[in-house]
């Protein structure tokens, strides 16, 4: 039997989130936690941006969502993207993300997203990666974002021969 | 005046819709696609979205956010179908877990292992008497609305049959998310 899958139309939200001197990103659309990384501070600025711009083109967010009271240093990396890859930015506070998602605590975190999205929760391992996917999956629900759109892709032939 | 918003949870081999504002459940009910081919799964899903978009007009579209792994395929290509679908109609689609909706109806249960629990006893947990309630509490309108069970328009939740599943759910979803996003109205029924 042959199926094809119709085209994904549902918003694809990339959290950052900062813990232990851990950057945590991680992009979740409604159904599905589609990746998630964690890189540590100490590494050197360039190999840090070369990462996160890997990651973001990886998995084609719209939306990065920040978490309000991050270090300089994200903050700039992820204006940096947000500009690049002309996505928008958003800001939610950590009380609100914990409080829509009823937990007290970070570490309360791992069990909730694992009721939410149990195949796929134990792919994530950091606190701050965690912490990012709770911040995306907050705003998914909160906040209302377009859906993707597909362009047609155009031919891009020259004529030669005027 | 509030939005009227259409509610869609899809289940195995059916799909269940609920419409709704914020004073009256309006209609609820599933849909069952079990034997019937894609091409004609997918006919009758837009038929009736399309005839329920005509009659009550909902502002936007709030459909489950489930963890896709763990439907079938075919179940996902039919959830996107309906998105794109909903999309396509001029419609702003929302999406909001089921497990967050049963939480909201059900804060008082905290012990760890309840979500299991709840998942495995989903069925008599949508027709327990928590959910009974909180419709007859936030919707004033359907007082009667489980003993009005003679007309098409709405069914009792006594009378669970299979393919009913996923319209309770749908129901679920519309009673989490109005208590979730109107917590006024929640506190003073709590009060």
């Amino acid at each position: 039997m042959n199926l094809s899958m119709p085209k994904r139309r549902a918003p694809r939200i990339m959290g950052v989130a900062f813990s232990k001197n851990e950057i945590g990103l991680c992009v979740c659309d409604p159904w599905q936690i589609r990746g998630a990384l964690s890189l540590s501070l100490k590494e050197k600025p360039s190999s840090l941006k070369l990462k996160m711009f890997a990651f973001v083109s990886q998995q084609k967010p719209k939306v990065i969502v920040l978490l309000q009271e991050m270090p300089a240093k994200v903050e700039s990396m992820a204006r940096k993207i947000k500009t690049i890859r002309g996505l928008d930015l958003v800001r939610i506070e950590k009380g609100k993300v914990l409080g829509h998602l009823q937990v007290k605590s970070t570490k309360a975190l791992q069990k909730r997203i694992a009721s939410l999205f149990p195949s796929q929760a134990k792919a994530i391992d950091s606190d701050a990666s965690l912490l990012a996917c709770a911040t995306a999956i907050t705003c998914l629900h909160l906040f209302d974002f377009p859906s993707r759109t597909y362009v047609r892709p155009t031919s891009k032939r020259k004529n030669k021969n005027p | 005046m509030s939005k009227t918003f259409l509610t869609i949870s899809p289940g195995a081999n059916s799909f269940g819709f609920c419409i709704a504002d914020g004073s009256e459940i309006k209609r609820i009910f599933p849909l069952n696609l079990k034997g019937l081919v894609m091409e004609a799964k997918e006919q009758r899903l837009m038929a009736n979205i399309r005839s329920l978009v005509y009659l009550f007009q909902p502002e936007f579209v709030l459909v489950e956010a489930v963890d896709r792994k763990r439907k079938t395929l075919k179940n996902k290509i039919l959830l996107s179908f309906v998105v794109n679908f909903c999309l396509n109609l001029g419609l702003s689609v929302k999406y909001f877990p089921i497990d967050q909706a049963k939480k909201a109806i059900c804060p008082e249960i905290k012990n760890p292992g309840w979500q299991e629990a709840v998942n495995t006893i989903s069925r008599d947990f949508c027709s327990s008497i928590v959910v009974s309630n909180f419709v007859q509490k936030l919707f004033p309108k359907n007082l009667k609305f489980f003993e009005d069970c003679k007309g098409a328009r709405f069914f009792p939740l006594s009378d669970v049959r299979r393919y009913y599943f996923p319209a309770l759910l749908a129901l679920t979803l519309c009673l989490g998310y109005q208590i979730t996003f109107n917590e006024q109205k929640y506190e003073s029924i709590n009060a």
